[in-house]
């Protein structure tokens, strides 16, 4: 048996947490630069129709009269609530894969003498208890089944939130109450199809001989199909493997036209991402920049470029990173644009054991690892004392460019002075 | 006659040992066996790391207990308020601090503190519990004016 364990809102039940005054009423988290809708309370998706990717501005209306609140994506504490959750659900189920921020599959073939459905109510009244969240558990033999078994405990069984699929009739069952376009894995593109062969829900779809899976949607559709019928295909990741990039590129909340805003702009997604580097312990040996204007300008104030840059040493300090990094942004920039995103990405990535010193610059070992010492210190304070608290020049200080985050909650878990405050009066 | 030059190869340059470690020349610590970990205070005030959250109190209704305003709160979501309990719950949508009492049938959010009164729970209040402090931390320095005055009073 596989547990898909996955949280309600997450980002909605993340608020309401430490902002009692947001519970039962309409809201919604924005996207990055308070663009859209991504995450909805029941009452937001109900009363108001809101969707996932509604934008800012058709709600804004409802958000001034008081009927809908907002709040600006919040992931620093949108991280340490998914780490609470996960840290509890391994005490229960220890074989887990983070799958996402807010979803989690646990392999549950170790736990051969335990009642199942028991331990994963048990759990999820845990979770609720312990973080605020709620969530649901579904139960299967697969991932695919686990996750149709996930969506059947939201819609039906509110109460207890876990739907334990465990025989032929409550899988047959709940197959056919699945539409072929709400299956893990089988994109809209593949539902069209299907439907237009007569194909309406996960139970028409495992009555196709398999032949003809094949022929239609290539052997991903196939593996969803064995999925369906009960036998594993999607292995567990338990270690992810290190990132083949680690890319930062965000859009400005307005437009930038000068070389320095995205100068500090750029110097700062390239530190972000040097922590990440340091933190799986890899060094990078390219640099990939990038940035446009607006896809949406008119044709002749449109303007797209990018470049890289092969470093002769893979590194990881984010000093010689920005330098290389902003060398190349000046190849690209061309005056008289008006910018609306910059980005990076950090290629070509190695563990840091494996570096090679080149040719014509043989590292100095005493200074290398003085430079690493002062690396983990600042990785360290910045953990410690929140984000930039020592900080690259480069990266400037204004943030003139920097995300419109107008509705942001504090960093109630992370950051001593934006802790909750409790009446006793 | 034509010269003929010798070379001898220098040793390759770039192989380089990169971080090579220093060898030491003097005796290792006589201690580094008993190493232990240093004390955490982590570890005495969370006992459930998932479930520990601070908190800032503002207000005076619990110096009985040894609460005073700005001090910072522990805590634990995880545990269930037993007779005489500080907790934090939240009572019309505002986070509260008071000690949990039951007082025969009837259950009561008590301050300790002469100046306010109790409140009852009944099933109209808009009332929830969130967790239990196990532990609160008084700031001793914010404090010494207030020692100073009573000293002062002591040796009059």
């Amino acid at each position: 048996m596989l547990a898909l364990i996955d949280s309600n809102n997450f980002y909605v039940s993340a608020e309401r947490v430490f902002q009692p005054e947001l519970r039962d009423k309409a809201g919604c988290v924005l996207s990055n630069n308070d663009g859209c809708a991504i995450s909805r309370s029941n009452e937001a998706k109900e009363d108001f129709k809101i969707k996932m990717g509604t934008p800012y501005f058709e709600m804004r209306e409802k958000q001034q009269m008081g009927l809908l609140w907002m709040r600006s994506s919040n992931y620093t504490l949108y991280q340490d609530m998914m780490r609470r959750i996960t840290g509890i659900v391994k005490k229960t189920f220890p074989d887990q894969e983070i799958y996402s921020i807010d979803e989690c599959f646990c392999d549950l073939t170790s736990l051969k003498y335990v009642d199942l459905e028991q331990e994963a109510i048990a759990l999820r009244a845990k979770i609720l208890k312990w973080t605020g969240i709620p969530v649901c558990i579904g139960l299967g033999s697969t991932r695919t089944l686990a996750k149709i078994a996930n969506k059947i405990a939201k819609k039906k069984f509110k109460e207890t939130g876990v739907f334990f699929m465990d025989t032929p009739e409550k899988i047959t069952e709940a197959l056919k109450a699945t539409e072929i376009d709400d299956v893990w894995g089988i994109g809209p593109r593949y539902a069209i199809k299907l439907i237009k062969e007569g194909v309406y829900t996960a139970y028409d779809f495992i009555q196709l001989p398999e032949d003809f899976v094949l022929k239609l949607m290539t052997i991903q559709g196939r593996r969803t199909y064995r999925e369906l019928k009960g036998e594993r295909c999607i292995p567990m990741e338990y270690n992810r493997p290190d990132k083949e990039g680690i890319s930062t590129a965000r859009s400005f909340g307005g437009f930038e036209t000068e070389l320095a805003p995205l100068e500090e702009a750029m110097a700062t997604y390239v530190a972000n991402a040097a922590v990440k580097l340091r933190s799986q312990g890899s060094v990078c040996a390219k640099i990939f920049v990038y940035a446009h204007t607006s896809k949406f300008a008119v044709i002749s104030d449109r303007y797209t470029a990018e470049t890289s840059v092969c470093l002769p040493v893979a590194s990881n300090d984010t000093a010689l990173l920005i330098t290389e990094a902003l060398k190349a942004l000046k190849r690209i920039y061309v005056k008289g644009y008006r910018y609306q995103k910059v980005g990076i990405e950090l290629t070509d990535l190695k563990p840091y054991s494996q570096v090679q010193g080149s040719l014509f610059q043989q590292v100095d070992s005493d200074k290398e690892k003085k430079l690493q010492r002062a690396l983990a210190v600042i990785d360290k304070l910045n953990l410690d004392y929140g984000k930039d608290t020592i900080r690259y020049a480069a990266m400037g200080f204004d943030k003139t460019w920097s995300m419109r985050q107008e509705f942001l909650s504090r960093k109630y878990t992370t950051r001593i002075q934006d802790i909750i405050v409790v009446k006793a009066k | 006659m034509k010269e003929i030059r010798l070379y001898q190869r220098q040793p390759s340059s770039t192989l380089i040992p990169l971080f090579a470690d220093k060898i030491h020349a003097g005796f290792e610590s006589p201690a580094s066996d008993y190493e232990e970990a240093r004390i955490d205070l982590n570890d005495y005030v969370s006992k459930h790391v998932e479930a520990t959250y601070f908190a800032r109190v503002a207000g005076d209704c619990m110096i009985g207990s040894g609460i005073y305003p700005e001090d910072l709160l522990v805590v634990d979501t995880s545990l269930t308020p037993s007779q005489g309990d500080i907790v934090v719950g939240v009572l019309d949508s505002e986070f509260i601090l008071r000690a949990y009492y039951k007082h025969g049938e009837k259950e009561y959010l008590m301050p300790d503190n002469k100046h306010y009164k109790p409140i009852e729970i009944t099933e109209t209040t808009m009332f929830r519990i969130w967790g239990v402090v196990p532990q609160s931390v008084l700031d001793q320095r914010r404090r010494n004016s207030a020692r100073i005055n009573r000293f002062e009073q002591l040796l009059r």
